[in-house]
Parts: structure tokens; C-alpha cells; sequence
């Protein structure tokens, strides 16, 4: 309980110290948000064991019997630990002397993990939806204030696109509850594994799917993608991909798994499509892609869709994929945009025909970009194969054609990511600027944490898999 | 645990990582002798273990990867006969390649990177021989397309090096993804990927019912790509752009056999599928004929080579196709050696020609480069299939097999490929060593001794490597190893009456009249240096995948970068946007910050509102 609860307060506090804070000492207050970003995982790590019994249920609105209802179950600590993971990483990427009022934009990403960190431990359907719609603002200011040229031309159709997907999430929410009685998700997941399929059920879950879709996003519901990664700053970039991209992922297996069981079992042969394109989708747009920042957004795309196809395929195995992917994808687009910011830094240009021939200057750059390159095109013994074999093995037990489609991203992954390493590190040598300078050891320090979990992960990931097994096992499926 | 069977493994690693951290403070001379010991010990850890009983396989499990249900692998490394034969090629040709390396590279800055993807490639491709389940073998068959990548771009400022790299790897992908799914029907299958476990439950599958036809077809697939069979050929002769003992040791003697390998490692799996078998021969001899015929105008010293591999490989799956898995890897062997003497003697031209490769820059090197010239002359008549040479045994063996097993048809083509090798290969021998010195570099003089040390040993295997597989006393040496594993169940069926035979003496005629009628060409007329576009630009195949597939997938992918993503997705939110705006009389104060300060609002109330449950949920 006081765990749970020092969790889920302390980044809000921290984020009002940091909003307090005196303006104009850029490097100091870099450290002190850092340290910040740290706590959360220093909590996770620490009482490891102890959160699957971590509870706070405290009745609120008694009439509409609303309760402030958190908990911890292995899902939610698989979400947990990515948001704890990856922020710190927001932080350290971000150059405090290029923004003024730098105090402010960390606590605003202190205030994303808060809310992340409360709705991935959210039991009520109203906690839970506030949370997750409350997640919106903090970034719309993070897009608008420290974005790039168009920043607030992208922020307003963030928001606007964003709301317009979860506009019925509270419709949804009701009827969940006139249904059940109750917004408490553990005693829906009672109900609804005992109930089975009641009427318009398929309707019910249609604002949730929506919602869900365009945070994601699933095809054809990002069209705020491109915009929204490439005006955002790089620690927004990293945010709005690893991990707000994660919330619309748990946001799909909590719902599917505790309050629409059967669907989430039965799985869905349409959505399930619509991320199959969705993947081949994002690799064919970023293949022409002319921006290194938009090409690796539409490599988050297609990523984030092969994660939802195991979310949508009806097979245990995939859903187990899924959950792996999220933790792994997460990771590797991390650590590129990371590198990709670290060359921007340097070229001052996030086009491709900018680049040519710097793996002469940056030797070092270059090859930590091929490790993470290697990562994201599945290599086998890397973090993302053996999650990927997972949700191939699903879809394709489902229907081969579909899997064989899936299994396609294997080679355009390998097309588009190859061409960004040709474009920009091979060749003769082709930018004019000075003084580029290859990274500094305090940036291979960035660098070294996500390596050394790619690799671990992709050699020995029995230990997480084995958790991940007892997802859908304990609780009502 | 074995520990000679994990150093041998796991000692080249260490080398990498050693060259890839310090490699820079170490100074040319200590690199390039570490990783060159680093693969001797290898070496020598491997030839050790011919002296133990490994009988029928050694196996260490390291650690349990992954088990989600039916799809399970363990971390297994197992040694048989096959993979030990496999491991002695890699780390003794690639022995022999390192030492090379240390006179190539000598003047290249980037000595180190060299020498630790040269460690790295021995070591996946050891991984990819020893792996006893195939989910690990995976990892050392993409490992090697990884190094090649690498090294195939090792310059990488030339754009057509770096070309060739992505060219290489994207194709080879292209296979993987036929591995992959062979790799998931296997779990759906068997419901392991343990290679043991499966070749035992293959026979349950039944001859020739579709599941195992699909299953076989789609490994080849991956084969195909590895091994540069037709269609997937494309990738290797533009592989050529890396340094050239790079092509000796991957893209001729070990990588590329690597399809080989997983046939013959699968050949009960195979047996089952007579289908596939039929398409396996098939391709394989198409595909030794096509390279055959494109080689004889080529005017790249090292696209010969590399279209003579390509063609040789073409060979060893004709054999596969026949069920002669032996033959296979009796020629697999041999022709490491052969393949890996002629690159490193055309290494020596190219190195001395400061990276010449076209042979109307040579001519008349037998005056300067006389050992090499030597050398270069025994690579061709061994790969001609010229007795006593290696490759007359092995060559022939193939041969025999195909007309014994009634496949007449691929005899035929097998035969006019190697009248073929014949031809070209003594036509680039001619082109580059004969008549008049036509290079204006003075200066061009004899390779040094540790250049010309490795390619005599090289010499030395290719004159006596055969006698590996002649049956002087019953059983030949090498099958009777191979057969520890129970290699050629069906080859045992055929007759090898060996030597004797009219087909011999067809073959090893066949290999005189090309080699003498590139000899007649080459004196009597000018026909050798004559040039066809068609030939030279391998029919056209790969302006074919350009336009029927690439171009038009590119044009797909424009589309949606230009068109769709802008006015569909994106410009439907932006409509969709002015109008909300429109309505709302915000238009122009989106412009002017309002939805800025309208946004502040709700998340100042938003606080609120936070504030206010955190205060319920406390209390």
C-alpha cells in the first residue's frame, strides 16, 4: 500500500518541484529530473516481489460506487517497468540549453510518467479512463512549446485527433457499467468471464477499440503520427513512441482481457487485418521517407502494429508476444531516436540527403546505429525475434496468408532500415558542416544500458517470459 | 560440457570483442595476429576432436532460451561427423584466409574492423554447424549475413560496395523469411526445434504428403538465398565489391555452402519429400548451367570466380536432389579448398594491380606473378575436374550418382557445366596470365611469403584432397566418417564403381575439351576477349528484378508517401480540423496561441481534479 502509493505520488510531486524550481540553471536542473526519472524504477526494482500484493481500494463516490481502486498485477508490472525503464532516457537525450525553461518540459514529462505510472495500476473504469485521457495534455504542451517549426499546427491536431478517438470512451465506460453495475474492473472481470457474450457487446467495445486504435496507433488511425513524432522534440518523440504508444497496447489487452474476454479469446479476423497492413503499411511509407526522424516514426508504426496483430490473433502464444514486444519495441525505438538525435545534434538536419558517408566522422555513432539497426530488424539472438516468432506463430496458426503477409516485414524492415544506414553513413562523405564530432563518452553511457537489455533479453528472456505466461492464466481466463 | 567443443566455439567471440574494443591501441601487428590464432586455435581445438569418440553426437545444452508452449528451443550445441567436417573446413580454410589477410590488408587503415568481423564471421558460421536445434542455427544463419553485409560494405565510401552490401543482405532476407516460416510450421509440427527430435519424428510426417513438401520447400527457400541458387543468384557476383579474401573464405569456400549444410543436416526431413527433392535437383542444375554459361563472358577476374561458385553450388544441390548427400559434401569439401586457392590467387593479381579486377587491364602476369601463375594454373585444372586433382573425384562422384539414380537428364546438365567450368575458367587463366603484359604499372612484383604460404597449403589440398573420398581400401576415408551419421542411406543403393566407368571417362573428356578448346579459342582467334552485353550482364536477370519487382514496389511506396499519407490520412485530419475550428470561431486563434491558453485551462482544472482524488484516495 505505501509503495504503491509513494509510486504513484512521487512523480507528481516531483513534478511540482521541478515546476517550482528557479528559472536559468539549465545543467542542474537536468540532474535533479534525472535523479527524479530514476526513483520510480528504483521502486520497482527494489520491492520487486512484493507489488503483485499491492492494493489501494478506497471507496470515493459512494453513489455512483466509484472507488479509488489500484493494484498491481503482472501486466500492469510488465507497463510498469517500461515507463520506469525509458523516461529517465527522455530526460538525458534533452539538451537543456537549447530550451528556455527547460524546468518546465521535465516536469511535464515527470507528470507523463505520473499519470502513466496510474493508469497502468488503474482498477476502476473511471480512474482508468481519466487517467488515460488526462495523459494527452502534458504532451500537447511538451509538442506546442518545444516542438519544431509547426509545433503548434501539430499539437492542436494531436489533441484534436486524440480526443476524437476517445470522445465515446465515456459512452463506453457507462454502458460497462449498467451492464455490470459496477466500474470496478476486477469485479467486471468476475462478471463477464461468468456471463458470456450479452447482447451488443460487440457495441460496448467499439469506443474502447477506437480509443485505444488511435493511441496506438492501428491502421488507418495515425494520421496525427508523422506530424506529432517529427515536430516533437526528441524526448517528446521518445515518449509519444515507447511509451504513450504502450499505453493504447495495455489499454487493449487490460479491456480485452478483463472486461471482453471472450472477443479478446476469439480474437478479431478484421482488426487483425487492419494491423497486418498496418505493418506492411508503415514499412512501404517509410521506405520513401525523405526525414530520418518520419522514416523511424513509420518503422514505430509498422513495429506497433505487429504488436497489435498478436494482440488481435486468437492464440495464447501471440498474446504472450505481444506483451514481450511491447517491453522489446519500447527498447529499440529508445535507442534510435537516441542515435538518430545524437546525429541530428550534429548534422542540424533530420534529412537523409544530408547524410552520406559520416560513418568517416562518427565511426563510433555508426556502429552503435547498426547494433540498434540489427535489433529492430529481429536479428535472432537480438530482443525482438523471439517475440516476433511468437505472434508469427499465432497469426500464422490462424491463417497462413496473414502470417505469411506479417512474415513480409521481415524483408521490407531490412529494405527501409538498410537504405537509412546507406543514406546517411555510407558513401563518399557529403555534408558541409564543421566540427562534427563522433560520441562522447558520456553518450555511450546513454547507450550502454539499452544495449546490454537488448542483448540480455534477446539471449535470456525465460525469466520475463515465464511472467508474462501467468498473465493469461491467473484471473478469469 | 565439452570444453574443446566450447573453446573451439567461443574463442574466435572472444577475439571479436577484444579487436572491437581495443582493437585500436593494439597496433597492426598484434591484430592481425590474434585473430589470426584466434581461428588457429580454433583449428586446433576441432582437430582434437577427431581423435575422440564423439559417436553419434556430442551435445552440450547451455541454457533454455525460450519456451512459450509449443515453440521451445534450447540453447544446444552438438558436434557430429558432419559438423566437425563442416567445423575443420571453416576454421582451417579461414586459418589460412586470416594469414592471408595480414599481406592483403597491410596497407588498408581500417585493419582492425577487418580482422574482427573476419573473427566474427568464423564465428557464426560455427554456430550456424554446431547448432543442434534450428532456432539456434538461425542465429548463425543470419549472424554470417550479418558479417557479410558487413564486409562486403568494408568500403563502404565506394557507393557501389555499399550497393552490394544492402543488395546482399536484402536477398538474403528474402530466404530467411522462407526459413522463418519453415521455422514456425516446424513448431506447429513437431513442437520443438531440435533437430534430433525432428529428423526422428520425420518419418511419423509420411513420404510425400503436402505438409512435408511445404515444410522442405520453404528451408529451401531459405537455402536458395544463402546459397545464391536461381532465383535469388542476383546478390553474389555483386558481392565481389569487398575485399578479396573476404569472397575467398565467405562468398566461396564456407557462408555460401551454408545451404548445403542445412539439406544434407535435414536429409531425413528431405527423404520424405520426393517432391522437393525433384525441385532441389532441378534448380540446382539449372542454376549450375545458367552461371556456367553467363561466367564464359564475364570480363571481372572475380565475377568468374564468383558465377564459378555460384555454379559449383548449383552442383552440390543437383547432388542433394539425387539423394547423394554425400557427394554433396565430398564436392562441398573439395571445392573450399579449390575456390578458396583461385580467389587467393586472384587476390594476389588484384593486390598487386592495386584493385584491378578487369581482366583487359591484365595479361602477360605470368612474367611477374610466376608462383601465382602456377597456383592459379592447378585451381583450374583441379575445379576442371582433371585427375589427380580434388575435384575429379568429387566432380565425378556427382556425375555418377545423377546417372545412376536415372536422373540422365541432369546428368546431361551437370556435364555441360563442367565442360563449361573447363572452358571458362581456362579462358580467365588465359586472359590474365598469357600474352602480353598489358598493365602499365611497373612496379607489379610477387606476392610475399604470407601470401603465397597459405595459397600453397591451399595448392596441397586441392592435389590431394580427393583421395579423401577414393576408395583405395574398401570405403572411402571421408564417407566411412560421414557415414558415422548415417549420411547416404540412398547413395548406398547406388553403385560406385568409381574410375572405372564409361561416365567417367565422359566427364573427365568433357573437362579436356573445354579446357583445350579455350586454349584453341584463345591462340587460334580473338573469340575469348570478344564481349556479349547479353552474357556479360548475366541475361538480363538483373535488370529483370528490377523492373517487374523493385521499381515497381519503390513506385508503390512514392505513392504513399506523396499521395496517400499527405491528402488521405494527414489531410483528412487537417479538414477535418479547420472544420472543428471553423465551428467553433477559433480559426484564426489557433493562429495567435488562444488554443494554447484554452488547453492551459483544462489542465489547470485538471489538477484540480488530480489534487482532489489523490486527497479521497489518502484519506
Amino acid at each position: 500500500m505505501t509503495n504503491l502509493l509513494l509510486l504513484l505520488l512521487l512523480p507528481f510531486v516531483f513534478s511540482l518541484v521541478l515546476a517550482l524550481l528557479p528559472k536559468g540553471s539549465g545543467r542542474f536542473v537536468k540532474i535533479i529530473a534525472f535523479i527524479f526519472s530514476l526513483v520510480p524504477l528504483a521502486l520497482l526494482a527494489s520491492f520487486h516481489d512484493t507489488w503483485h500484493s499491492a492494493l489501494i481500494n478506497e471507496p470515493w463516490i459512494h453513489a455512483l460506487s466509484v472507488n479509488f481502486h489500484l493494484s498491481v498485477d503482472t501486466l500492469s508490472l510488465i507497463f510498469l517497468y517500461i515507463v520506469a525503464i525509458l523516461t529517465p532516457f527522455t530526460i538525458l537525450i534533452t539538451r537543456s540549453e537549447d530550451y528556455e525553461n527547460s524546468s518546465y518540459f521535465y516536469a511535464l514529462i515527470m507528470l507523463t510518467q505520473g499519470l502513466l505510472i496510474a493508469f497502468f495500476t488503474s482498477r476502476d473504469l473511471v480512474l482508468f479512463t481519466f487517467f488515460y485521457e488526462a495523459m494527452l495534455f502534458p504532451l500537447y504542451f511538451i509538442i506546442a512549446t518545444w516542438g519544431g517549426e509547426n509545433r503548434k499546427d501539430a499539437a492542436v491536431k494531436f489533441l484534436l485527433y486524440m480526443f476524437a478517438g476517445s470522445i465515446l470512451l465515456i459512452a463506453g465506460v457507462l454502458a460497462v457499467y449498467f451492464l455490470y453495475g459496477t466500474f470496478d474492473i476486477d469485479l467486471i472481470a468476475t462478471e463477464a468471464g461468468s456471463k458470456g457474450i450479452v447482447p451488443y457487446l460487440g457495441w460496448i467495445a467499439a469506443p474502447f477499440i477506437l480509443a485505444f486504435a488511435v493511441k496506438t496507433p492501428l491502421f488507418p488511425f495515425h494520421g496525427w503520427l508523422r506530424e506529432s513524432y517529427t515536430q516533437a522534440p526528441w524526448g517528446g518523440t521518445i515518449l509519444l513512441s515507447a511509451i504513450l504508444s504502450k499505453a493504447g497496447i495495455y489499454g487493449f489487452l487490460r479491456v480485452g482481457k478483463d472486461i471482453f474476454p471472450h472477443y479478446f479469446e476469439q480474437g478479431n479476423f478484421i482488426l487483425l487485418s487492419l494491423a497486418v497492413i498496418g505493418v506492411l503499411y508503415g514499412a512501404f511509407a517509410a521506405w520513401s521517407e525523405k526525414d530520418f526522424k518520419a522514416l523511424l516514426a513509420y518503422s514505430s508504426f509498422s513495429h506497433v502494429n505487429f504488436i497489435l496483430a498478436g494482440v488481435f490473433a486468437a492464440s495464447s502464444v501471440a498474446h504472450y508476444g505481444a506483451v514481450l514486444q511491447s517491453l522489446n519495441h519500447a527498447l529499440t525505438i529508445t535507442s534510435l531516436f537516441l542515435v538518430a538525435a545524437f546525429l541530428a545534434y550534429q548534422l542540424k538536419s533530420t534529412l537523409l540527403a544530408k547524410g552520406g558517408g559520416i560513418a568517416k566522422l562518427m565511426p563510433k555513432l555508426c556502429w552503435f546505429t547498426f547494433f540498434f539497426v540489427l535489433s529492430s530488424v529481429a536479428l535472432p539472438g537480438l530482443n525482438n525475434f523471439i517475440g516476433e516468432v511468437l505472434i508469427l506463430f499465432g497469426v500464422f496458426s490462424l491463417s497462413p496468408i496473414l502470417g505469411v503477409m506479417l512474415g513480409l516485414s521481415i524483408i521490407f524492415s531490412v529494405v527501409y532500415m538498410l537504405r537509412y544506414m546507406k543514406d546517411l553513413y555510407f558513401g563518399p562523405l557529403k555534408t558541409t558542416v564543421q566540427d562534427i564530432r563522433d560520441l562522447s563518452l558520456h553518450e555511450i553511457l546513454i547507450l550502454i544500458p539499452l544495449i546490454v537489455l537488448i542483448i540480455t533479453l534477446g539471449l535470456y528472456p525465460m525469466p520475463i517470459l515465464t511472467e508474462i505466461q501467468k498473465i493469461f492464466t491467473q484471473g478469469s481466463v | 560440457m565439452n570444453t574443446l567443443l566450447l573453446a573451439g566455439l567461443f574463442i574466435p567471440l572472444a577475439s571479436f570483442f577484444v579487436l572491437m574494443f581495443f582493437g585500436s591501441t593494439l597496433g597492426r601487428v598484434l591484430t592481425g595476429a590474434l585473430a589470426t590464432l584466434a581461428v588457429l586455435a580454433s583449428f586446433i581445438c576441432f582437430s582434437s576432436l577427431l581423435f575422440q569418440d564423439i559417436h553419434p553426437q556430442l551435445c552440450n545444452t547451455l541454457f533454455n532460451w525460450f519456451h512459450v508452449g509449443s515453440v521451445q528451443a534450447n540453447f544446444t550445441i552438438c558436434l557430429d561427423s558432419l559438423s566437425l567436417l563442416m567445423a575443420l573446413i571453416i576454421t582451417g580454410v579461414g586459418f589460412l584466409i586470416h594469414l592471408y589477410s595480414n599481406g592483403y590488408m597491410d596497407h588498408d587503415e581500417h585493419y582492425s574492423r577487418y580482422f574482427a568481423c573476419l573473427n566474427l564471421f568464423i564465428f557464426s558460421m560455427l554456430l550456424l554447424v554446431l547448432a543442434g536445434d534450428l532456432a539456434v542455427l538461425f542465429v548463425g544463419w543470419e549472424g554470417v549475413g550479418v558479417v557479410s553485409y558487413l564486409l562486403i560494405g568494408f568500403w563502404y565510401e565506394k557507393p557501389e560496395a555499399a550497393k552490394a552490401a544492402v543488395k546482399a543482405f536484402v536477398v538474403n532476407r528474402i530466404g530467411d523469411l522462407g526459413f522463418l516460416i519453415a521455422l514456425i510450421m516446424t513448431y506447429q509440427l513437431f513442437g520443438t526445434s531440435n533437430i534430433s527430435d525432428i529428423l526422428a519424428k520425420a518419418p511419423l510426417l509420411g513420404v510425400g504428403t503436402t505438409m512435408v513438401t511445404i515444410l522442405t520447400l520453404l528451408y529451401f527457400v531459405g537455402a536458395m538465398g544463402k546459397s545464391a541458387q536461381l532465383p535469388l543468384q542476383s546478390w553474389l557476383p555483386d558481392a565481389m565489391a569487398g575485399p578479396t579474401p573476404v569472397s575467398a573464405l565467405i562468398h566461396a569456400a564456407t557462408m555460401v555452402t551454408a545451404g548445403v549444410y542445412l539439406i544434407v543436416r535435414m536429409h531425413p526431413l528431405f527423404l520424405q519429400a520426393p517432391t522437393t527433392l525433384q525441385v532441389v535437383g532441378t534448380i540446382g542444375a539449372l542454376t549450375a548451367l545458367y552461371a556456367a554459361i553467363v561466367a564464359v563472358k564475364q570480363t571481372d577476374l572475380k565475377k568468374v570466380l564468383a558465377y564459378s561458385t555460384v555454379s559449383q553450388l548449383g552442383l552440390m544441390f543437383m547432388a542433394c536432389g539425387a539423394g547423394a548427400f554425400y557427394a554433396a559434401m565430398f564436392h562441398l569439401t573439395t571445392h573450399a579448398f579449390i575456390k578458396a586457392l583461385l580467389f587467393l590467387s586472384a587476390g594476389n593479381v588484384v593486390h598487386m594491380l592495386h584493385g584491378e579486377t578487369e581482366m583487359s587491364k591484365m595479361g602477360g602476369l605470368s612474367k611477374v606473378l610466376p608462383k601465382t601463375n602456377w597456383l592459379f594454373l592447378l585451381g583450374v585444372l583441379a575445379l576442371s575436374g582433371i585427375p589427380p586433382f580434388a575435384a575429379f573425384f568429387s566432380k565425378d562422384l556427382i556425375l555418377e550418382q545423377e546417372f545412376h539414380s536415372g536422373h540422365k537428364i541432369l546428368f546431361g546438365l551437370g556435364l555441360l557445366a563442367s565442360i563449361l567450368t573447363a572452358f571458362y575458367l581456362m579462358r580467365a587463366y588465359l586472359l590474365t596470365f598469357m600474352g602480353n603484359l598489358r598493365s602499365e604499372n611497373e612496379e607489379v612484383k610477387e606476392a610475399p611469403w604470407i601470401m603465397i604460404g597459405p595459397i600453397s597449403i591451399l595448392a596441397l589440398g586441392s592435389i590431394l584432397g580427393g583421395l579423401l573420398g577414393y576408395p583405395y581400401e574398401g570405403t572411402p576415408l571421408l564417407e566411412s566418417f560421414l557415414q558415422q551419421i548415417k549420411l547416404s542411406p540412398a547413395e548406398e543403393m547406388l553403385d560406385s564403381g568409381y574410375v572405372m566407368t564409361a561416365e567417367t571417362w565422359v566427364a573427365v573428356g568433357g573437362g579436356l575439351l573445354g579446357l583445350f578448346s579455350a586454349i584453341y579459342l584463345y591462340f587460334q582467334t580473338n573469340w575469348l576477349q570478344r564481349s556479349s552485353q547479353w552474357l556479360k550482364n548475366a541475361m538480363y536477370v538483373d535488370w529483370f528484378y528490377s523492373t517487374v519487382l523493385v521499381t515497381p514496389l519503390k513506385q508503390f511506396s512514392s505513392f504513399i508517401q506523396s499521395k496517400v499519407e499527405p491528402l488521405f490520412f494527414e489531410g483528412s485530419l487537417d479538414y477535418s480540423a479547420d472544420k472543428v475550428l471553423g465551428l467553433s470561431g477559433l480559426v484564426q486563434k489557433t493562429q495567435n496561441s488562444q488554443v494554447r491558453s484554452y488547453a492551459a485551462w483544462i489542465v489547470l482544472g485538471m489538477g484540480f481534479i488530480v489534487v482532489y482524488l489523490l486527497i479521497q484516495g489518502i484519506k
